[in-house]
């Protein structure tokens, strides 16, 4: 074999390697037979038990292949969950508790990536803003209905970029915005107060943006603080307690099987991961944005000195991996039918485990968004395998740890020659 | 004070060969360190220096030669070796743990302890005499070491070279973070090591020191020693004359260029914390470098310029625009940069040649087959040589990995070129590439308009073979900028390790 084609088979066989895991896992458990683990119902029941950790695993990928590394998941996955049960409860229509859901990840994603680039400044400033909402309402969700609306007064006014016109405008919008949410859900004094709170912290974000002042802080921190703010949050929102919803709102049919037509074969949430892997997978290879994601993680210095906006990336990056936790969070919430703040718990390590698997460095610049949801899969089929097999739980989650081990162990070999 | 060669030396190199990749680092070094003597090492940038000491420290092995200490062969495996034996090597970049008190890091691996515990009144005896040698018992010896002045630390690294009984002490470049005042403690302290018998080996560039305080000299050029004797008996003319000896070949291409108008202009420009105070201004159609030591502040002003570290006073104009801006920015005004640490800045290894070739410059929506399309021609015109363009750049050689951060500004189709150590490291052949690149935008040659080109380099023969003009930068300022007919390397040599005027 020439040196060329022995490099092209060494190539595909790092792409395929965690499919080719992925079929030994399953012809393993194929082999060993447990009661209906081959049957049709059970592959589709793993794709429903995959979706979750995919969905959020997607944005993970983006984040790790940035070199960078997101603990706070399974706290943001269960705030989202109490976010939509809440939104629905009060009466909100479906669509807008899922928007809301999807969005409450955005955000927490925006604050995350301006106090990893070290806008520590700025974020304390807008909390004035948010403690004001709070006093006066006394509603922690009115007090989220304002943190949505400062978030986007806040985007707005610390993008570089804009002229004054379109801060302004982005000011009234949001002001407009936290009116208007806060009018709808407990009418006209409370939105006032909604839009009172944004302004203060509007303010707070204009009074601060010229500050030059940073404080970068280390991803594994600043979401490590997060991991447990965000459950704390959540607790605090849904007062101790799941938050049940009345009726049957469309969103949970998100994680159920229909009778035809492509829901027969799964359930909305999976195409919804699948969708959102297929785009990002597209992004990160196709966009220039999805270049300066791998530029940022393979060498970041190299990324500035090529002129790339690193901190703005930096920001989308976890904009838009939380945002998919956001979207995970909603996928929960229809799973477990009501919002609950103990939820998800330990999510964040099996996203981390499905990326890893998948064939991403910890050290950034390497992975792939198929690798990750491959990851995802072997997992699935692993519980799913050693439960039918009658295997206890401790025994997965050894299993899980092993794999782990030897997906990397695999992958570090494999990449000696090229170091 | 220089011994008689008859004597056993402390320490006798003969034949030192070493070799990394293509490239030749050693080839024959001699070198004989006398018991109780100053020993300068002199030699240009890339002359062998470092090599020379890393295989002295056991950091490195030799390819061929023979080393003996005291008579017998001297073969240190790794550096903890070395230093047990007896030879301590004291960097630039001093090796201490910040955090940990000045009692710990001189007894750093030498700790006295009883069964698993540490004797920390033993320990503190032996620091305080340790520094007593060094003249500086006052130090406090449970102090973090991070909290000490950069003078205080070296006296440090010298008290745990004393502690541990070295026998030769080698120094280098120990003089480049000093102030005046510290220089001249730092020098009655190597007489006085001298005097207890202690060989010093004395790295420096600055020749005037080197005369004061060293007893014998041996230069280095081109990983080979070329000429050593007594201090005593050789002018400064002399030694310059033995670091440069070479003349500059043909290797650089220079067509007839005409300055245009001027599109980089720097007035007073002070950085953090380098340079001190630099003025330019570069014209179109001209390449203009800047000599000088390493650590003269060449780097720091570059990337001040580029918005890579920042600007504390002073004016740049790029092309239209004032002042300072980010790198992002500077390639929106037409400027690019070639970083010095090409592993590290330069190029992201990871990925591909043509992903880093058109970094700079990225569509907003790619495919893998356009990407490769829009670089290849600039991938030809630097001759790269690889598989594909999809390769990884970390698959390639030094030389070509430089072609391509080279490449990246012709795509970018910059109009100022920021040049750092644009050959660092790389083989004769991509270096005649990159200066026929230089000189092909300098003239225009490619059907642009000619650009202006920024060159810092440390290779003379580089700078006088490429550039119209040259200024020298010496501990963070900016001389004149000097028509290039008019210098020759001995007098920027002179001009740059002349010793400060303050």
């Amino acid at each position: 074999m020439s040196p060329s084609t022995t490099a092209t088979v060494q190539t595909w066989l790092a792409r395929l390697g965690p499919a080719l895991g992925l079929i030994a896992v399953w012809l393993l458990f194929w082999v060993l037979a447990p009661q209906g683990f081959v049957a049709w119902e059970n592959q589709r029941l793993m794709l429903l038990q995959t979706a979750i950790v995919g969905t959020a695993a997607v944005g993970a990928t983006l984040v790790i292949i940035a070199g960078g590394i997101d603990l706070s998941v399974g706290s943001a996955i269960a705030l989202g969950t109490v976010v939509v049960a809440g939104l629905l409860r009060d009466g909100c229509a479906a669509w807008v508790a899922g928007l809301a859901g999807v969005l409450a990840g955005g955000t927490i994603g925006l604050t995350i990536g301006a106090l990893v680039v070290g806008r520590v400044l700025q974020v304390a400033a807008l909390v004035p803003g948010l403690l004001v909402a709070w006093v006066r309402t006394g509603s922690l969700t009115l007090v989220a209905v304002t943190v949505f609306a400062t978030a986007l007064a806040a985007l707005g006014l610390l993008a570089p970029g804009l002229r004054a016109r379109g801060r302004a405008a982005v000011t009234a919008a949001s002001l407009a915005a936290g009116f208007g949410a806060g009018w709808l859900m407990a009418g006209t004094a409370a939105g006032a107060e909604v839009a009172l709170g944004t302004g203060i912290a509007a303010a707070g974000a204009l009074a601060t943006a010229r500050i030059r002042l940073r404080v970068p802080l280390s991803p594994f921190i600043v979401t490590l603080a997060m991991w447990g703010a965000l459950r704390g949050i959540a607790k605090g929102l849904g007062d101790n307690q799941p938050v049940y919803v009345e009726g049957k709102p469309w969103l949970l049919e998100l994680m159920r099987h229909g009778d035809s037509g492509l829901r027969a074969v799964a359930a909305p949430g999976v195409w919804l991961m699948l969708a959102l892997a297929v785009l990002a997978g597209a992004g990160l290879l196709c966009t220039r944005f999805g270049r300066h994601v791998v530029a940022i993680g393979s060498s970041e210095q190299t990324a500035r000195l090529c002129g790339v906006p690193v901190e703005g990336r930096k920001v989308a990056i976890y904009a838009l991996a939380s945002g998919c936790a956001g979207l995970a969070a909603v996928l929960q919430f229809a799973f477990l039918g009501m919002g609950d703040p103990t939820t998800a718990e330990g999510y964040e390590l099996r996203v981390i485990a499905a990326v890893v698997i998948g064939g991403a460095s910890l050290t950034g610049g390497v992975g792939s968004i198929a690798g990750t949801l491959v990851g995802a899969l072997i997992m699935t089929v692993v519980d799913n395998g050693c439960t039918r097999l009658g295997l206890e739980n401790w025994v997965q989650e050894i299993v899980t740890g092993v794999i782990i081990l030897a997906a990397v162990a695999v992958d570090t070999l494999r990449n000696r020659g090229a170091r | 004070m220089a011994t008689l060669p008859a004597e056993t030396p402390r320490l006798r190199v003969r034949g030192l060969c070493k070799r990394f990749g293509p490239t030749l680092a050693l080839a024959g070094v001699d070198l004989e360190v006398a018991a109780g003597e100053v020993h300068v090492l002199l030699g240009e940038n890339g002359a062998g220096k470092s090599t020379l000491l890393g295989i002295l420290a056991g950091v490195l092995r030799p390819d061929a030669g023979r080393m003996e200490h005291d008579g017998a062969p001297w073969a240190p495996t790794d550096p903890a070796a070395a230093r047990h034996a007896g030879l301590a090597m004291i960097h630039q970049e001093l090796a201490l743990a910040p955090h940990l008190t000045v009692a710990e890091n001189v007894l750093l691996g030498a700790e006295p302890v009883r069964g698993p515990f540490l004797r920390r009144t033993a320990m503190r005896a032996a620091v305080r005499d340790a520094l007593r040698r060094v003249g500086r018992p006052e130090l406090p010896v449970d102090a973090p070491v991070g909290r000490l002045p950069i003078a205080d630390r070296q006296l440090v690294e010298i008290a745990r070279a004393v502690a541990l009984g070295a026998r030769i002490i080698v120094l280098d470049e120990p003089t480049s973070s000093l102030g005046r005042d510290d220089v001249e403690a730092l020098f009655r302290l190597i007489g006085e090591l001298r005097d207890d018998g202690c060989s010093v080996i004395y790295v420096s560039h600055f020749l005037e020191e080197a005369r004061r305080i060293g007893d014998r000299y041996t230069v280095l050029r081109d990983g080979s020693s070329v000429a050593s004797g007594a201090l005593g008996d050789v002018t400064q003319d002399e030694l310059v004359a033995a670091m440069v000896g070479r003349e500059v070949g043909d290797l650089y291409p220079r067509s007839k260029r005409s300055a245009g108008e001027a599109v980089l202009r720097v007035d007073g420009l002070v950085g953090e914390p380098l340079p001190h105070d630099a003025s330019l201004e570069l014209h179109r159609g001209e390449v203009l470098g800047i000599a000088g030591l390493v650590g003269a502040g060449r780097t720091e002003l570059l990337r001040a310029l580029f918005g890579l570290a920042p600007v504390r006073s002073g004016a740049i104009r790029i092309g239209v625009h004032h002042g300072p801006a980010s790198p992002a920015l500077r390639w929106q005004q037409g400027a690019g940069m070639v970083s010095e640490d090409r592993k590290g800045e330069g190029l992201a290894l990871g990925m591909s040649v043509a992903e880093n070739l058109a970094l700079a410059r990225l569509p907003r929506w790619l495919t893998r087959s356009g990407l490769a399309r829009d670089t290849e021609p600039f991938a030809r015109r630097l001759a790269v040589r690889c598989a594909s363009l999809h390769q990884p750049v970390r698959a390639l050689s030094g030389g070509n990995q430089q072609k391509i951060a080279v490449a990246r500004l012709l795509h970018a189709d910059v109009d100022v070129l920021l040049l750092d150590e644009p050959t660092r490291g790389v083989d004769v052949g991509a270096r005649a590439a990159i200066y026929a690149a230089i000189d092909d935008l300098a003239t225009g040659r490619d059907g642009r308009p000619p650009r202006a080109v920024l060159v810092v380099s440390s290779y003379l023969p580089e700078l006088l073979g490429t550039c119209d003009r040259i200024a020298v930068m010496a501990r963070g300022r900016l001389g004149p900028a000097r028509p290039v007919a008019t210098l020759d390397e001995h007098a920027i040599l002179l001009e740059a390790s002349s010793s400060p005027s303050r």
